[in-house]
């Protein structure tokens, strides 16, 4: 398994893409910059979801409504967070695929997603019978408890990487 | 020598500026925390210009907006500056004589001004931003202005870790 992911990450690392970024004394800065505006995004936006889920901040309004206000500028920031990511690890692909640091980032950023699925097939089907209360269901408390930690964890690991040597 | 250069060397060889270097996982995990902060200040900041240029959530009371998203960014701006410190104390000339960083205080000045007059003007009179108020025209070029502001400091700090002297 990791044979193959080894080389496809030669092959990323090879291609024009990877040459050019990794290339460049400026590409790669400058895809630094967009990654912390995509990530500052989505972990300010989905955090305020999160803590009304938990039944901690915004209890006076309803989860849908805040859904749909913050929901549109978190999938916008997470779009700008994986299209520069991808970008940079085109440079270095070899590099950060050995690297613990990115897998269990990766991890991390499964697990959100899993949470994410799992509330809403699962949790958001009722919504209208918690929509309004400060303090949602243990499900969706969870659910929120579970997101804010995996991206908490996921911007700390997304640092750790650039550490590694 | 000057002044300023002797200070820096000081602060430099000061214990405590000792201690910060040889404990390894310091400076990354200052900079993941001052992550986070910026997740705060950047969505906080870009939810309130959505709201006050009409971009989205329209329904939504800017009033009741501002009391919820503005004290966060001051306890997010607390928390960028303590941990800013640090890393700063670690390695006084990585920062302290560098270009972008006096670029990215300066504009982390006038954002927490415009904020500071932002929100007293919201809380003088929360009639006049309240839902379906004709809010002034003015906002527009202040909010997208607030935007460059934002993206400046954010490319400012990423910056700072390639200017080299």
């Amino acid at each position: 398994m990791f044979d193959f992911i080894q080389h496809l990450a030669q092959q990323v690392e090879a291609s024009a893409l990877g040459k050019a970024i990794g290339g460049s004394g400026y590409l790669f800065p400058v895809c630094e910059v967009i990654h912390v505006v995509g990530l500052a995004l989505v972990i300010g936006s989905i955090s305020i979801v999160d803590l009304r889920l938990l039944g901690l901040a915004s209890l006076r309004r309803p989860v849908t409504d805040l859904t749909r206000q913050l929901l549109p500028v978190t999938w916008t920031g997470f779009c700008i967070a994986a299209l520069s990511g991808s970008l940079m690890f085109s440079a270095n692909a070899t590099h950060y695929v050995a690297v613990g640091y990115f897998q269990l980032k990766f991890v991390f950023l499964f697990l959100a997603a899993v949470n994410m699925l799992i509330f809403h097939v699962l949790t958001w089907k009722s919504v209208a019978a918690w929509d309004r209360q400060p303090r949602p269901p243990a499900m969706a408390r969870l659910a929120g408890a579970v997101s804010l930690c995996c991206w908490i964890v996921v911007v700390f690991l997304g640092r750790w990487v650039g550490f590694a040597t | 020598m000057s002044t300023y250069d002797s200070f820096l060397a000081w602060l430099d060889g000061t214990r405590l500026s000792l201690l910060f270097k040889v404990t390894g996982w310091l400076v990354p995990t200052m900079q993941s925390i001052h992550i986070l902060a910026i997740g705060v200040v950047v969505s906080g900041g870009v939810i309130l210009l959505l709201r006050v240029t009409g971009v989205n959530a329209r329904h939504v009371d800017i009033a009741q907006l501002n009391e919820r998203l503005i004290p966060p960014i001051w306890w997010a701006l607390l928390v960028l500056l303590l941990t800013g410190a640090i890393l700063i104390i670690t390695e006084p000339g990585r920062s302290m004589t560098n270009p972008f960083f006096f670029a990215k205080m300066l504009c982390v000045l006038v954002f927490a001004v415009l904020t500071r007059w932002f929100q007293v003007a919201v809380r003088r009179q929360p009639q006049r931003w309240s839902e379906g108020a004709t809010l002034p025209r003015a906002l527009r070029p202040v909010s997208l202005f607030v935007l460059v502001l934002l993206l400046a400091i954010v490319f400012c700090g990423r910056w700072i870790a390639y200017y080299n002297v």
